[in-house]
């Protein structure tokens, strides 16, 4: 029960009550108590460049999360052109106007591909932002003027911390509400000022990761349900091809059993290739071409490597054969050489 | 569908997290919180509560679930705080004078950048003076955006189970020293609590009281609070955003007894595994701590959650041990096979099986398999927590020999004396209240138990080591309530508790609820009960 206009009041006939016992003087300040109770914008908080930066990131995170819920019936509509603009002029006939337009928009697969970059792009960018926010809140806490009280009180809560913990009191303490602070809420004992603002500034941050994880997994959920619509359908469209091949091929059955064959053979073929536009047939023929052509001159230019250097080595070969007999005979002029200057300075003596 | 005391009370409390804002179609379950804040921007704030509050908003949200809401940080109010710059701070306490002198000087401090006050009561005209007199002297009177009575001040553990957190109420509502301001003090907080629920699930009941304890005050001034409520001129908060008014015409029947009315249940010892693990454990706002040694011998304390959440639990509570411990088998098999299954289909054991491969299939297991692993961790934490709180309350069971005493209480009104002596004296049974609450029960049941056998079985519990100050008072309260039903209905003295069996125990309660010389008078049942009429 909303009790905050009995609190106005009292509060006014209160500050009234004072400012009739004051002396002239001090009249004249300021009566808080009879504006209207101020309410900022929590969303724009100024000198508070880490908040602000936070709430930018989460109006951006639940614009992008709008946007992908927006566009999950158009992403998802796997009806035919006709159908949709069928049902589009009775939105608008109706009145729908263009949300029903945008309802039963059909979207083509290169639409698509945009559609899921951007968001994926968009996603990247919020981490990245996230990132940044989470750098921002370090640096905010090292740049915390730390002066001497701020200091003085640390001590003391560290202290009042260590004499807790030696408390033999509190070693067989019954499990009463104020213990046990693994899953109960309420943060135990005291904390210093860091580390209340550390908690503050990390709580935001999860709250910007929890919003941007749910974000993407809806998205990703849109990607995949599509996938799986879209193979379902082909898979559809096959079976009711191979049903009409077989009719088809039961038919030709009774004429003559070497057609059947070769309509069995075909009829694989056919069934894979029967679902593809004649465009396609045709980019696939010319891909397949170019692919042997590739293959073909890749051969060739290996050949040529191999023949370049068996050639090389022939010729390798035969000059180190021409290098041993060289070398052979200057061994046998070399010893005659020896010998014969040995042996004359002995015939000499 | 109607929606369960607890879910309400969420959905109450959430309201007040987003500073009691009307949301138009509110998700009133917690889970669904990040859907109703997907709309509109977050207001990141602080939350502020006093031990009371931190136990009702701990039975039934977390702490993934306060910061889903916005909550970046919360705090016991007799901490020392330090100021958080440019966010909001939502208090939630009780309507004392002390907290209302904390709150102005957080105020005066200028810890937070708006104050949003909420009290979990109604806040006495008296307080709410008080409050507005101190931040008007200190000057910021205009820095207080909300002040709220939210009427929230009782647990909800389970979804159709409250409690109103009152300590060691049965001793201080019996307590002989208790003077009448202070009983007159602890009736009306029952009333407050009764009050808060009843306007929680936004009833009007039909209520019933037996005469001449506490219940009867507790129901006179319920009866007064609730027709003053309505009756008087301003918003009448039991039809704002009330169910149908078909709903509204059907009112439920507020019963309200005493607990000496039935001592016995309070005794048995149970062999439900709910009632087991309170009975050995204490369960405190769903949270139990067990001491288990390890192999090494070393003794290690671990706290459990139980809650509404896991569904292991919520199918488990109410069976018998043994059919637990059967469930507990099965879960963990099922998983174990679940768990080899999806491993062996992750992969292949040789080369050979790679052309066999079928790649659509392989990568569909490989998905489910990955998509499952959360779901497959947190369902074995779950068993192996059952697995471990199993484990140690047979332990003690087989200690404490509570098998044996259980399936004595059940027959107490067939047990012989001899038996009774022959449990109290004998040494395997090691605890002793085990002994002191077994002869209370067998006292209880059997009401024309001779003197010489009431002191051979005292002696025998003196023997054992047992504090006889529970019989005693239990013999005092006995002989109190003969002296009670005798003065108010002379010609039932006998036929009453007959038998240990459970018949004759309603048998009797229903006596004493109608108050009746004969059990077939409609006037007489009227009479005797006391009736909120519109």
């Amino acid at each position: 029960m909303d009790i905050t206009g009995d609190f106005r009041k009292l509060a006014r006939q209160e500050t009234t009550k004072r400012q009739s016992s004051l002396p002239k003087g001090q009249k004249d300040l300021g009566r808080f108590d009879i504006l209207p109770p101020r309410r900022p914008d929590f969303s724009h908080p100024e000198g508070n460049a880490f908040l602000a930066e936070a709430y930018i990131v989460a109006k951006h995170l639940q614009s992008l999360r709008v946007r992908i819920v927006d566009i999950r019936p158009a992403y998802l509509n796997l009806q035919s052109r006709s159908h949709a603009r069928r049902l589009g002029a009775l939105g608008t006939a109706a009145g729908g106007g263009g949300y029903g337009r945008q309802s039963s928009a059909k979207l083509s697969d290169p639409e698509r591909d945009d559609i899921d970059r951007g968001i994926k792009q968009a996603i990247r960018q919020m981490l990245a932002k996230i990132q940044s926010l989470n750098e921002l809140a370090e640096t905010t806490l090292e740049n915390m003027p730390n002066d001497a009280r701020e200091e003085l009180e640390n001590a003391k809560v560290l202290f009042r911390r260590l004499l807790g913990a030696l408390d033999p009191r509190n070693a067989d303490a019954k499990h009463d509400t104020a213990s046990s602070p693994a899953s109960q809420p309420g943060l135990p004992m005291e904390m210093s000022r860091r580390d209340v603002l550390a908690a503050h500034q990390s709580s935001v941050i999860w709250w910007l990761n929890s919003l941007l994880q749910k974000t993407n997994k809806i998205h990703a959920e849109m990607q995949e349900l599509y996938l799986r619509q879209k193979l379902e359908r082909q898979r559809n469209l096959l079976s009711q091809q191979q049903q009409q091949q077989q009719s088809v091929a039961s038919v030709a059955r009774t004429t003559s059993v070497s057609d059947d064959k070769h309509s069995a053979r075909n009829s694989d073929q056919n069934e894979i290739l029967s679902h593809l536009s004649p465009q396609e047939l045709k980019a696939l023929q010319t891909e397949n071409q170019n692919i042997v052509l590739e293959f073909e001159s890749a051969l060739d230019q290996q050949t040529e490597q191999l023949y370049n250097e068996a050639v090389g080595a022939l010729d390798a070969v035969d000059k180190g054969n021409d290098y041993l007999v060289s070398a052979r005979k200057n061994q046998s002029s070399s010893r005659k050489w020896v010998l014969v200057n040995t042996i004359e300075p002995v015939t000499d003596e | 569908m109607s929606q369960s005391l607890r879910q309400k009370q969420i959905g109450a409390l959430v309201r007040m997290l987003h500073l009691n804002e009307d949301k138009a179609g509110a998700a009133p379950d917690a889970n669904e919180s990040s859907s109703s804040s997907a709309g509109t921007s977050p207001i990141w704030k602080v939350l502020v509560f006093d031990s009371f509050c931190r136990d009702v908003v701990s039975t039934v949200l977390r702490v993934n679930d306060l910061r889903e809401n916005g909550i970046t940080v919360h705090m016991l109010l007799s901490s020392a705080r330090s100021p958080i710059p440019d966010v909001p701070a939502i208090y939630f306490m009780q309507p004392s004078a002390e907290n209302i002198q904390s709150v102005s000087a957080d105020i005066s401090k200028d810890l937070y950048e708006l104050y949003y006050i909420n009290f979990a009561s109604q806040l006495p005209r008296t307080l709410l003076e008080e409050f507005a007199v101190q931040t008007t002297a200190s000057g910021t009177s205009h820095q207080v955006a909300q002040v709220y009575d939210q009427y929230l001040n009782y647990l909800c553990p389970e979804e159709n189970m409250f409690s109103l957190h009152f300590p060691e109420s049965f001793e201080t509502l019996h307590n002989p020293s208790m003077s009448d301001t202070a009983m007159s003090a602890v009736v009306d907080r029952i009333v407050n609590g009764l009050f808060s629920v009843l306007l929680t699930m936004k009833v009007v009941p039909v209520i019933s009281a037996p005469r001449g304890n506490a219940a009867e005050m507790v129901a006179t001034r319920l009866d007064a609070k609730l027709r003053d409520h309505i009756m008087s001129s301003r918003h009448n908060l039991f039809s704002e955003g009330a169910e149908d008014i078909v709903a509204q015409s059907k009112r439920p029947v507020l019963v309200l007894l005493d607990r000496d009315i039935d001592l016995a249940s309070m005794l048995m010892h149970s062999w439900t595994y709910q009632g087991l693990i309170h009975d050995l454990y204490d369960i405190k706002l769903n949270q139990i701590a067990i001491t288990q040694a390890d192999d090494n011998g070393r003794k290690t304390k671990r706290s459990y959650d139980l809650n509404v959440g896991d569904s292991f639990w919520v199918q488990n509570a109410p069976l018998p041990f043994p059919e637990v411990a059967i469930s507990i088998d099965e879960a963990s098999n099922a998983f174990k096979r679940e768990a080899d299954e999806i491993t062996r289909m992750g992969g292949v054991s040789s080369l050979d099986e790679v052309s066999n491969l079928d790649m659509n299939a392989s990568t569909k297991q490989l998905q489910r398999a990955i998509t499952s692993l959360p779901e497959l961790t947190a369902r074995k934490a779950n068993i192996d927590m059952h697995m471990n709180i199993a484990t140690s309350l047979l332990d003690l069971i087989k200690e404490r020999q509570l098998d044996v005493l259980f399936q004595m209480e059940e027959q107490i009104g067939r047990q012989s004396k001899a038996s009774i002596i022959e449990a109290i004296n004998d040494p395997e049974k090691t605890d002793v209240q085990d002994k002191m609450r077994l002869y209370i029960l067998y006292m209880l049941a059997n009401e024309g138990l001779k003197q010489a056998d009431r002191d051979e079985c005292e002696a025998a519990l003196r023997t054992a080591g047992c504090d006889l100050a529970a019989l005693e008072y239990v013999n005092k309260l006995r002989s109190l309530n003969k002296m009670n039903s005798s003065i108010a209905s002379p010609s039932v003295g006998t036929g009453a508790a007959s038998g240990g069996d459970l018949l004759g125990k309603f048998s009797s309660i229903s006596n004493r609820l109608a108050g009746l010389t004969d059990n077939s008078s409609l006037a007489g049942i009227l009479s005797g009960v006391r009736n909120l009429l519109p």
